[in-house]
C-alpha cells in the first residue's frame, strides 16, 4: 500500500505546524525570563517599586513658660493649593469664586495664581513637566476651609498642615522665635531647643495604585511618630510683661532709640524675662542737645544696627540681649574693683588721694571723675564710681591680672544660652593689653559686652551664702522642681569680696533710690537693691573716638540685698536729645528707675518677703 | 490510561480554571466593593463562563465526528461553488455584519464588534465566524479532494471565502482577521493548495495588511510604538512598556497570587488581552511555563488525535488542523505582543483572556477534537489501506467506492 498524498501532507503541515507553534511559544518562555532576569537598560527604570511615603507627622512638643503657661502649641489645620494642571476653566471665574470663599480679594489670590498658572501653560506647550502645586492660602478657619469645600472646583485642593501657635505667645515672641515651614525651629527658644521639641517623624510606605491610592502596606512600612517632649522655658510670662512694660515706657519717656532688659535669676541662673525694643526713629532725626534737624548740619546718629528681619516678624529679628554688644563704662567698676581687692593690693578702708576732678596717671593720661573728690577710701571709690581710684589702684595690679580677673567673669566668652549669633564680648587681647588698656578697662572702657554676659556676671555678687562669688550657667529653659540638677559653677571671687561688692554697690542702689525720690518718679519701695550705673558713650563705628552727645546707660542691680532673688540690668540705648538736655541720660537717672520698678514689681509678684523698713532705711 | 482526548479536556479545564482566577485576580481594585474571596470567584461572571465553556465542550465531545459529511458523501456532485459554501460564506458574512445593525450591533472602545442579543446576551460574532469558516473551509477542501484542490479555481475560492471573512473581521479587529486568515492558510495549504500558487496572493496579502496599517494613525502609531516603545513612554508606549514592566516584576516565582501591582491601574486591559501579564508578576516564569505546558499539551494531544482519524474523514482531519493551528498562533500572538515581541493588537489568550464567547467556542471547537478521539480511539496505520473503510457507514452512497478506486488508481 502506498500513503494517500493527501494524508501524508495534513500530518506533514500539521506536525510542522505546530512543531513551530511550539518552538516560538517556548522561545517566548525564554522572552519572559529575559524580561524578568535582564531587563534592558530602557525597561529597568519603569520598574519600580510603585511606594508612596506618607510621613507621619510628630506633633511639635508644646511650650510653656516657667509656670506652665501656654506659650506655643501645634494643632492641624488645612490650607488650600491649586494644582494647575486640574484647574477649572476659565481660571479667573474659578478664581474668583475661590477668593470669595476665602473672604479674600481676588487681586490678591490672583496675584498668586496666575503667575504659576502662566508658567504652566508655558511649560505644557514646551512639552514640559507640569506644575501640580500652588499654594493659594495660609492656614484656614473652619468656616473658611467648609466654604472652600463646598465649591467643589476641580483642581482645588485642601490639604493638612501643622500649625504652631499660642495664647501668650505675642508676648514673648522674641524670646519664643518661631518655626519654619517644615516646622523646624528657626528662631529663637524654638530653634534652640529644637531637638527635645521636634520628636521623631513616622512614615507610612505603602504599594500604591495608579491613582496613588494606597493599596497596602509591606512588612516594615510603618513607622510610628514619636511625639516631641514639652519644653518649660525659664521666661516667666508675668515677669516678661512687667519688664516689657517698664521698658517700653523709659524707652517712650526718654525718646530713646532702644532698650534691653534682662532678668535673671541669680540661684540657677534662669533668664526670667528678656526685652528688646528698637523704636523707628525715623529719617530726620532730632540732632543731639535739642537741635531741630537742619538740612545739611548734625543729626542723630543711628547707633543699633538696622534689623530688616524684625520688620517682616518679631521672632525673626536678631535678640540683641545676646548680639549686640555695648561698653559697659561704670557698670564695669563693680568688676574689677571686685578683681584689684582679690588681689589684695588695696584694703576697703584704705584713703585714696584722688586729688579733684583729674589726675595723671605715670605715663601721662589724664583721667577725668565726674564729681571730684580728694580723698575717698576705695569702698567709696565704687559708690562714687571714681575713675580716678580704679586708675590709681589698677597700677598696683599686673596686667595678667586684670585680664584674668575679668575673664573669670565670663567676658570675652559666649554665654551659651543658645541664641543664634551670639557675641562673645571684646576684652583686649593679652598680647595687645598695654597700660592704657590696664586704665581704661578698670573703669569700664575698651571692652564690651552682651546684656546677657553682664546680667550673669553680675550673680556672683547676689548669689547666696557658699554660692557668694560663683558665676551660674544661663539657661532658657527652666529647671524641674522634681529633678534638681547640680549647677555648674566657677569660683570668680571669694565669697567676701563679693560681699563688700554687694555691701558698697547697695549703696549705689540707695543714691539711686534718692535721686528718684528727688525726682518724684516713685515714693515707696519695699525691696532694698544694691546695683551699679554706667553712662557709656557710642564708639564711632570703624573710627577712632566716640560718637559726640549720644550714649548708651545701663544700670544692674539685684535685690533684696540680703538674699537676692533676681538680678534686673537695663540698657537705654541712646536716650534722646530731650533727655541729655536735662541730663537724665546717666544710667543712674535713665536706667536705674527702670531697674527699680522692675524688681519691686518682679519681687512682688513673685512673693518675696518685703524687707523690713529699717532694713530698707539702712540701705538708703 | 490517559487517551489525547481525555488530555485535551484536562488541559481545557485546567486552563478555564486558571482563566477563571486569574481574571479575578486582575478584576482586583481599591474602588470595588467586594473583597475577592473564594466565594466571590466561585459566584463570578467568569466563572459562569467557564461552565458554559465546559458544558460546550462535553457537548461538542459527545458530537458523533464520524457522521460529518466527507468526500465519500459528496462523490461526483462537488462543485466549485458548492451552495454548501456559497451559503455557509453568506451566513457567516451576514453574522458579521450584523455588529452594524442599529439594534443589534453594540460599539465597544471604538469598535463594533459586539452583537446584544435579547435574553441571550452579548457575543462576539467574530469569534463565531473565526471556527465556523475554519469548518466551512474544512469541508470544502475535503468535499473538492486533494486533486481539484490543488488547481488554481479551488484555490482562488478557498482564498477568497476566507479572504472576505477575514477583511471584513479586519475592518473592526485587524489581528483577528489576520489570525483567521493564518489559520485558513495552513488549513488550505494541508488540504493540497500549491504552495507556489498560494504564494501568488502573498503579495495582494501584504498589501492589504500594509494598506490597512498605513490608512490608519492608530494602526501606524501601534507600529512605530512597537519598533520604540520608549520614545513616548507616557503615551503611546504606554500600554506595551507596563506590560513588559508587569512580566518583569515576576521573577522566578512570581510576587504571589493576588499581590500583582499592575493590574490596580497601571496596565490595560489586563482582564483580557493583557491577562499574560498579570500571570508573569503574580506567578513568574513558572505560572507562564505552566501557561505554554497547557498549550503545548492540547495542540500535541490535538495532533495525536489528528493522526488517528482516518484518510477518508479529510473534513475532521482539516477542520481539527485548523482549529489547532489557530490556537496556536492566537497564542503565540498574544504571548508575543504581552512580551513586546510584537505591536499591540485585541488578541485574547485562548481560554484565559476574560470574555465568555472566547472561551465557550475555542472549548467547543476543542470538544470536536474530543469527539474525533471518541470516534476514532485506536491508532490507525499510516498507509491508506482498505481497513480504513471499515467503520464506513453501511448507507454510505454507492458513488463512495467509485471515489476510492480513482483515488487508488
Amino acid at each position: 500500500m502506498t500513503p494517500a498524498p493527501r494524508f501524508e501532507r495534513i500530518n506533514t503541515v500539521a506536525t510542522i505546524t505546530l512543531v513551530v507553534v511550539s518552538v516560538v511559544l517556548v522561545g517566548m518562555l525564554g522572552r519572559v525570563a529575559q524580561l524578568q532576569i535582564a531587563p534592558s537598560e530602557s525597561l529597568r527604570p519603569f520598574i519600580q517599586e510603585r511606594l508612596s511615603v506618607r510621613p507621619e507627622i510628630a506633633p511639635r512638643g508644646d511650650v510653656f513658660d516657667r509656670r506652665g503657661r501656654l506659650l506655643a502649641a501645634t494643632r492641624t489645620g488645612e490650607r488650600v493649593f491649586v494644582d494647575p494642571a486640574e484647574f477649572a476653566q476659565p481660571w479667573d471665574e474659578s478664581m474668583i469664586r475661590l477668593a470669595r470663599a476665602l473672604g479674600a480679594d481676588p487681586a490678591d489670590v490672583g496675584a498668586r495664581l496666575f503667575p504659576r498658572l502662566a508658567e504652566h501653560a508655558r511649560r505644557m506647550e514646551a512639552g514640559g513637566q507640569p506644575i501640580r502645586y500652588v499654594r493659594v492660602s495660609d492656614i484656614l478657619s473652619d468656616q473658611q476651609a467648609e466654604s472652600v469645600r463646598a465649591l467643589k472646583i476641580r483642581g482645588v485642593h485642601l490639604e493638612l498642615a501643622a500649625v504652631r501657635e499660642g495664647a501668650h505667645a505675642f508676648v514673648a515672641s522674641s524670646i519664643l522665635g518661631r518655626v519654619d515651614v517644615d516646622h523646624a525651629g528657626q528662631f529663637g527658644a524654638e530653634r534652640v531647643f529644637n531637638a527635645r521639641l521636634q520628636g521623631r517623624d513616622g512614615r507610612l510606605r505603602y504599594v500604591r495604585d495608579a491613582r496613588g491610592g494606597p493599596l497596602w502596606i509591606e512588612h516594615g512600612g510603618y513607622t510610628p511618630p514619636y511625639a516631641g517632649e514639652p519644653v518649660f522655658l525659664s521666661i516667666d510670662l508675668r515677669l516678661q510683661s512687667i519688664a516689657e512694660e517698664e521698658l517700653e515706657r523709659a524707652v517712650t519717656a526718654q525718646d530713646a532709640a532702644g532698650g534691653r532688659a534682662i532678668v535673671v535669676d541669680p540661684d540657677s541662673g534662669e533668664i526670667l524675662a528678656l526685652v528688646d525694643i528698637i523704636r523707628d526713629l525715623g529719617p530726620g532725626a532730632a540732632a543731639p542737645w535739642g537741635q531741630r534737624p537742619v538740612p545739611g548740619g548734625p543729626q542723630r546718629r543711628t547707633i543699633i544696627p538696622p534689623d530688616p528681619n524684625r520688620l517682616i516678624h518679631p521672632a525673626a529679628g536678631r535678640n540683641r540681649n545676646a548680639t549686640d554688644l555695648y561698653e559697659p563704662g561704670s557698670t564695669f567698676k563693680a568688676f574689677t574693683w571686685s578683681v584689684m581687692t582679690e588681689a589684695g593690693v588695696v584694703k576697703l578702708d584704705e584713703e585714696l588721694k584722688t586729688g579733684g576732678r583729674a589726675w595723671r596717671t605715670p605715663y601721662g593720661r589724664t583721667i577725668r571723675d565726674v564729681f571730684g573728690r580728694d580723698r575717698q577710701t576705695w569702698r567709696d571709690a565704687l559708690i562714687n564710681s571714681s575713675n580716678i581710684a580704679m586708675s590709681m589702684i589698677a597700677e598696683r595690679i599686673t596686667h595678667k591680672q586684670m585680664r584674668d580677673g575679668i575673664m573669670k567673669f565670663g567676658f570675652g566668652q559666649r554665654t551659651g544660652v543658645g541664641y543664634e549669633g551670639e557675641r562673645e564680648g571684646r576684652v583686649p587681647p593679652a598680647r595687645g593689653w598695654s597700660k592704657y588698656s590696664q586704665t581704661s578697662v578698670s573703669f569700664g572702657q575698651e571692652v564690651a559686652v552682651t546684656p546677657v554676659q553682664m546680667a550673669r556676671a553680675f550673680c556672683v555678687f547676689a548669689r547666696e551664702g557658699e554660692q557668694a562669688g560663683t558665676i551660674p550657667e544661663l539657661r532658657l529653659s527652666a529647671v524641674d522642681p522634681l529633678v534638681p540638677e547640680t549647677q555648674v559653677v566657677r569660683r570668680v571671687l571669694p565669697a567676701s569680696v563679693a560681699l563688700a561688692a554687694r555691701d558698697a554697690m547697695a549703696v549705689v542702689g540707695q543714691k539711686a533710690d534718692e535721686r528718684m525720690r528727688f525726682r518724684k518718679l516713685d515714693t515707696t519701695y519695699r525691696y532694698s537693691m544694691f546695683g551699679k550705673s554706667g553712662t557709656a558713650q557710642v564708639a564711632l563705628p570703624g573710627e577712632r573716638g566716640y560718637v559726640p552727645n549720644q550714649y548708651i546707660s545701663s544700670f544692674v542691680a539685684a535685690g533684696p540685698v540680703a538674699s537676692p532673688r533676681v538680678v534686673v540690668l537695663v540698657v537705654i540705648d541712646d536716650p534722646g536729645p530731650e533727655t541729655i538736655a536735662r541730663v537724665e541720660h546717666r544710667g543712674s537717672a535713665s536706667a536705674a528707675p527702670v531697674v527699680r520698678r522692675i524688681l519691686e514689681r518682679s519681687l512682688s509678684y513673685m512673693g518675696a518677703p518685703p524687707c523690713a523698713p529699717d532694713e530698707v532705711a539702712a540701705a538708703r | 490510561m490517559l487517551r489525547a482526548g481525555h488530555v485535551i479536556g484536562l488541559c481545557v479545564l485546567a486552563l478555564l480554571c486558571m482563566g477563571v482566577v486569574m481574571v479575578n485576580s486582575a478584576d482586583m481594585s481599591v474602588q470595588r466593593a467586594e473583597a475577592v474571596t473564594f466565594g466571590s470567584i466561585i459566584g463570578s461572571r467568569s466563572s459562569w463562563y467557564m461552565l458554559a465553556a465546559l458544558v460546550a465542550m462535553l457537548a461538542a465531545a459527545c458530537l458523533p465526528a464520524r457522521w460529518l459529511p466527507d468526500a465519500r458523501w459528496m462523490g461526483a456532485r462537488v462543485t466549485l461553488l458548492h451552495p454548501v459554501l456559497l451559503i455557509g460564506a453568506f451566513a457567516l458574512l451576514g453574522l458579521l455584519l450584523m455588529v452594524y445593525l442599529p439594534v443589534l450591533g453594540r460599539e465597544v472602545k471604538g469598535s463594533a464588534r459586539w452583537i446584544h442579543v435579547p435574553l441571550i446576551g452579548s457575543f462576539q460574532p467574530s469569534e463565531v465566524v473565526k471556527w465556523g469558516m475554519l469548518l466551512l473551509l474544512a469541508l470544502y477542501a475535503a468535499w473538492q479532494g486533494a486533486q481539484r484542490m490543488a488547481r488554481f479555481n479551488r484555490l482562488v475560492v478557498g482564498f477568497g471565502v476566507a479572504a472576505v471573512l477575514s477583511g471584513v473581521v479586519a475592518t473592526e479587529d485587524l489581528g483577528t482577521g489576520v489570525l483567521m486568515m493564518a489559520g485558513a492558510t495552513v488549513l488550505l495549504v494541508a488540504a493540497g493548495v500549491s504552495a507556489w500558487k498560494l504564494a501568488l496572493f502573498i503579495p495582494p496579502a501584504a498589501g492589504a495588511v500594509a494598506l490597512a496599517v498605513f490608512t490608519s494613525d492608530y494602526r501606524m502609531r501601534r507600529v512605530t510604538t512597537f519598533l520604540n516603545p520608549f520614545e513616548d513612554p507616557a503615551d503611546a508606549g504606554y500600554h506595551m512598556i507596563q506590560s513588559m514592566t508587569a512580566v518583569a516584576n515576576g521573577e522566578v516565582f512570581g510576587r504571589g497570587l493576588g499581590f500583582g501591582l499592575q493590574k490596580f491601574g497601571y496596565l490595560p486591559e489586563d482582564r483580557t488581552d493583557f491577562l499574560f501579564a498579570v500571570i508573569c508578576e503574580e506567578l513568574g516564569v513558572v505560572g507562564a511555563s505552566i501557561v505554554v505546558a497547557l498549550y503545548l499539551g492540547v495542540l500535541w494531544a490535538g495532533l495525536s488525535v489528528l493522526r488517528r482519524i482516518p484518510a477518508h474523514a479529510d473534513a475532521c482531519r482539516l477542520f481539527a488542523l485548523g482549529v489547532l493551528a489557530t490556537l496556536g498562533f492566537q497564542a503565540v500572538i498574544n504571548i508575543g505582543v504581552v512580551t513586546g515581541l510584537g505591536p499591540t493588537k485585541g488578541i485574547a489568550l485562548p481560554l484565559l483572556s476574560s470574555g465568555g464567547t472566547g472561551w465557550i467556542l475555542t472549548a467547543l471547537s476543542l470538544g470536536v477534537l474530543i469527539a474525533m478521539d471518541r470516534a476514532w480511539p485506536a491508532p490507525v496505520d499510516d498507509e491508506y489501506s482498505a481497513d480504513s473503510y471499515d467503520d464506513e457507514p453501511a448507507d454510505a452512497p454507492a458513488v463512495f467506492v467509485r471515489d476510492r478506486e480513482r483515488v487508488l488508481s
